[in-house]
């Protein structure tokens, strides 16, 4: 009961907040306690999205997550493209493109490549000897630049004319609309043992796109195909829309009043997931292995890992919401 | 999750044939023959010392850090090969020991 109206002090207090900065809240939600010290909830706000990110108002209805708990979730509707930035550029032209000309590349293994046109050259050395994905006589990267190319290229197995490409699709390609709607519990429910993130997407960010399971490598690798990734760490997929697979930093927006990382969205446990270092550049020593922690003013939430490591969090702390089909 | 394992391990042989052992799947490593939440760690080409726990991504079983990012000397480097716990990316092999493997 008196969790219960504490939430509800939240939220009240959250949208007067709001109300008074014209929606674009740079705190988060803040209860302020019969002491006078002020308690901040890292719980799923529907006020820290950008503008725009969310396309109908949040509902909340009778939601039964993962584990069984029935409970209430939010009803949210995310566009599935951001609203705070363009998608792409994803592949480069040429072998001389510079940086600004193509976007990033991770595999997994702790570094991040610029994709330039000298990356797209120098494949070879990185990944093997039958690596080339540019015609060396006019120096053009070989890009998926049609739908059947795209298509071909993002299936499991891939067709050998698409092999040695740099892959990027088109928003355009897609049949329906990339917005996309999920249940995530206004209250989240922690587990005993974490759940494990299987291949489903973990959660969404603050400009509305959805955060994906990592990127597999080892498959797209395999086809001597990079599915190159915007400066943000997403790509399309011609079957699923735009996503991102890492965070680099375009989405940790909501600034914190202590020191603490900016917070970049929500996974679908309703936990909030954060930046991985905190504004002096330091990252924490106490994360558990779903790469969470609790503090006094957050409770329970996530620290993003690098984009490096092609992932996001470990595991989840407490029960899904659930995509609604 | 025998089964798993055994299907990481196949995956992962597979992806060497095809790059001819160049892929850096060190995260992967770390984790064969492990099981969900086991620790695990790893230093990858840049010389990081990742520390963390086993992780199911849909079929694999990935290192998923929660140490903050620790850079090691090529002394260090030295250290944990020899201690032989630690997956050491194999783009280091040539550089820092060329005889041994992991
Ligand atoms: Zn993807
Ligand atoms: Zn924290």
């Amino acid at each position: 009961m008196q969790k219960n109206s504490t939430i509800l002090l939240v939220l009240f207090i959250s949208s007067m907040v709001l109300s008074a900065c014209g929606g674009s809240s740079q705190t988060d939600n803040e209860t302020i306690n019969e002491d006078n010290t002020t308690t901040v909830q890292s719980t799923f706000n529907p006020d820290n999205f950008h503008v725009g990110a969310l396309l109908q108002t949040p509902t909340t209805e009778s939601c039964t997550l993962s584990g069984g708990t029935v409970t209430t979730c939010y009803r949210v509707t995310i566009p599935g493209e951001p609203v705070t930035n363009e998608i792409g550029p994803f592949c480069p032209p040429t072998i001389y493109s510079d940086a600004s000309e193509g976007g990033i590349w991770f595999d997994g293994s702790g570094e991040v490549y610029d994709i330039d046109g000298e990356f797209i050259l120098n494949l070879d050395t990185l990944y093997g000897s039958d690596w080339q994905l540019y015609d060396p006589d006019t120096g053009l990267v070989n890009v998926t630049d049609t739908q059947a190319a795209c298509e071909g290229a993002a299936r499991p197995n891939v067709a050998e004319e698409y092999q040695n490409h740099c892959v990027e699709c088109s928003l355009s390609y897609l049949e329906s609309a990339v917005e996309q709607t999920y249940l995530i519990p206004v209250e989240p429910v922690a587990l005993a043992n974490p759940n494990s993130i299987g291949g489903d997407n973990l959660g969404i960010t603050l400009n509305g796109v959805v955060l994906a399971p990592p990127a597999p490598v080892s498959a797209i690798l395999a086809a001597n195909t990079i599915a190159a990734f915007d400066d943000c760490g997403g790509h399309i997929n011609p079957f699923e829309g735009y996503h991102y697979h890492a965070s680099t930093g375009c989405t940790e927006t909501l600034l914190q009043s202590d020191n603490h990382a900016s917070l970049l969205g929500y996974a679908l446990d309703g936990y909030g997931i954060y930046g991985m270092r905190n504004l002096a550049g330091e990252e924490d020593y106490d994360l558990d292995e779903c790469r969470g922690h609790s503090d006094e003013s957050r409770g329970y939430h996530y620290h993003s890992a690098s984009a490096g490591e092609n992932m996001f969090i470990g595991c989840f702390h407490g029960e899904q919401g659930s995509l609604v089909h | 999750m025998y089964k798993i394992i055994m299907l990481s391990l196949g995956l992962l042989s597979l992806t060497s044939i095809a790059h001819q052992g160049h892929v850096d799947d060190t995260a992967l490593q770390a984790c064969v023959d492990k099981t969900k939440s086991q620790s695990c760690g790893y230093v990858s080409s840049s010389l990081q010392l990742h520390l963390g726990s086993c992780q199911q991504f849909k079929e694999h079983l990935i290192c998923v850090r929660n140490k903050p990012f620790e850079s090691i000397t090529d002394r260090k480097l030295a250290e944990l090969r020899a201690a032989g716990e630690i997956t050491i990316s194999d783009r280091l092999s040539k550089r820092h020991a060329p005889h041994d493997g992991h």
